[in-house]
């Protein structure tokens, strides 16, 4: 992998032990994926919440925050993904005070570092969004798939460790998604119905990620019509990257680069795969539980925008929830201030419901609250959410959020899917 | 008795050689989404090693799901 003076100079050692170990874990990578070599990158948003890195990977975050200033601060602008520990309320959820000296550590650690500490995974909408061609290092999928595919910026999925050696360098290396000719359509779908909600939407996105194979299979859906919304197209990415391993997608005529079939494909286009009612049904359905019991709704993953919260809000007014189940919203810190200034707190709370801020709720000791809670029957909007926390213990169902509403409010299992 | 012998190749990654027992199943893995950390096993209910301990273990698996977040 080639080089430059100034790479080399770090990779020696010149400008501190954080920069060499930085170059080290580019090189790595790099060499893993065959990249030529590096290229510089204009922001990072790195995934680390407590529960990933473990105390192992906060000492070691610790170690590189006691460096001279100098030889520490980031080279970028460089954002966080969701904490694990909302500290207004961590003990209502039933997290340890372990797991939130754990978080204190590390954002005492990256704050150091010189992060800032955005803890959100939609920073497209609530932070900065990068712009077509912009080659940057993010780390959530979600918010990676939405940059490259939406946005038409260029990432791969990177790592912690690869997100933190790109925020101390400002590199990272060339290969896969900051490549033209990875970024070119390979299996072509056909859209034959449009998603009703958000649920479906995602389910659309799951459909879509199941038959991917690889991390280098770019799907492009055709038949869509009419404008998609940012929240839409968010739902079925973060679904997409979630059932799937793929970083991108095209959408004829939605995404920047895909005007049309020809632009994405090499020719000739492939034949078209129909994806229609009767998949996105079977997809829901197979969410669908055997009686209505019910523990916890949650809207999360991705993050709510402050659109969706006010949809939230509007769904719960002059509502209760029941006292038996517990209702969940995450948030972004942004988003959360402007809905307390906006009311749109208070509607929810009002009704019962609980808003985390900055914390997405798979990342947040998911397992162990569940344990803690004994919740068990977990209902969502969200298809990533629910692909998710099926390895976590939970029984999760799949609906709209009008669906999850009405079920949270009568305390069991209601809606047009149950 | 008899030995089977299996050929996997896949693109050299970092790090140092090992070996150890193999857990291989036509199924893909996320290192979030599959595991139960604390246990040590494959927790999600449909994935094929549903249940196994991957301790000390080789996975050979197909594709990765997703990432940790």
């Amino acid at each position: 992998m080639k080089l430059d003076d100034h790479q080399k100079a770090m990779l020696a050692g010149a400008e501190g032990r954080a920069r060499q170990y930085a170059m080290e874990q580019i090189l790595k990578v790099g060499r893993f994926f065959d990249a030529e070599d590096c290229v510089p990158i204009s922001q990072v948003h790195l995934m680390a919440d407590p529960e990933a890195l473990g105390p192992s990977g906060v000492d070691f975050l610790e170690s590189l925050a006691k460096l001279p200033l100098a030889e520490r601060r980031v080279r970028v602008p460089a954002i966080t993904d969701p904490r694990g520990v909302d500290f207004n309320a961590y003990k209502r959820l039933g997290q340890t005070e372990t797991m939130a000296d754990l978080e204190r550590r590390a954002t005492a650690a990256f704050e150091a570092l010189g992060f800032m500490m955005t803890n959100t995974c939609i920073n497209y909408q609530s932070v900065i969004p990068p712009v077509l061609g912009e080659h940057i290092a993010f780390g959530d999928t979600g918010s990676s798939i939405y940059a490259n595919s939406v946005l038409g910026a260029r990432t791969n999925f990177e790592g912690g460790p690869s997100a933190l050696a790109a925020a101390l360098t400002g590199y990272t290396p060339r290969y896969g998604y900051h490549l033209d000719r990875h970024r070119r359509g390979h299996t072509h779908f056909e859209v034959t119905t449009r998603p009703k909600d958000l649920a479906e939407w995602g389910a659309l996105g799951g459909l879509v990620g199941r038959a991917m194979r690889s991390y280098w299979e770019v799907p492009v859906l055709s038949g869509i019509s009419g404008p998609v919304t940012s929240d839409e197209i968010k739902q079925f990415g973060a679904a997409l990257a979630s059932f799937g391993s793929t970083p991108l997608f095209h959408m004829i005529g939605i995404t920047p680069e895909a005007p049309d079939l020809k632009a994405v494909f090499d020719s000739p286009v492939p034949k078209a795969t129909p994806l229609g009612r009767a998949e996105i049904d079977r997809l829901m359905a197979s969410y669908r539980p055997k009686d209505d019991k019910l523990d916890v709704v949650v809207f999360a993953a991705p993050q709510l925008s402050l659109f969706e919260m006010r949809t939230l809000a509007d769904h719960l007014d002059g509502r209760t929830i029941n006292k038996d189940v517990t209702l969940i919203a995450t948030t972004s810190p942004d988003i959360k201030a402007a809905a307390d200034r906006m009311g749109i707190t208070a509607s929810i709370e009002g009704a019962g419901g609980m808003v985390l801020s900055g914390v997405c709720f798979y990342q947040m000791y998911a397992r162990d609250i569940g344990e803690a809670n004994g919740w068990k029957r977990l209902m969502s909007n969200s298809a990533k959410l629910v692909n998710i926390l099926g390895g976590y213990g939970y029984e999760p169902i799949l609906d709209s959020m009008s669906a999850c509403v009405e079920s949270a409010v009568a305390g069991r299992i209601v809606g047009a899917s149950s | 008795m008899s030995t089977t012998t299996r050929i996997y190749k896949g693109h050299p990654g970092p790090g140092v050689k090992v070996s150890g027992e193999a857990l291989v199943a036509s199924d893909n893995f996320s290192a979030r989404y599959d595991l139960d950390l604390v246990k040590g096993i494959v927790s999600r209910p449909a994935h094929k090693l549903a249940g196994q301990s991957y301790v000390g273990k080789i996975l050979i698996l197909n594709i990765a799901n997703s990432a940790v977040a």
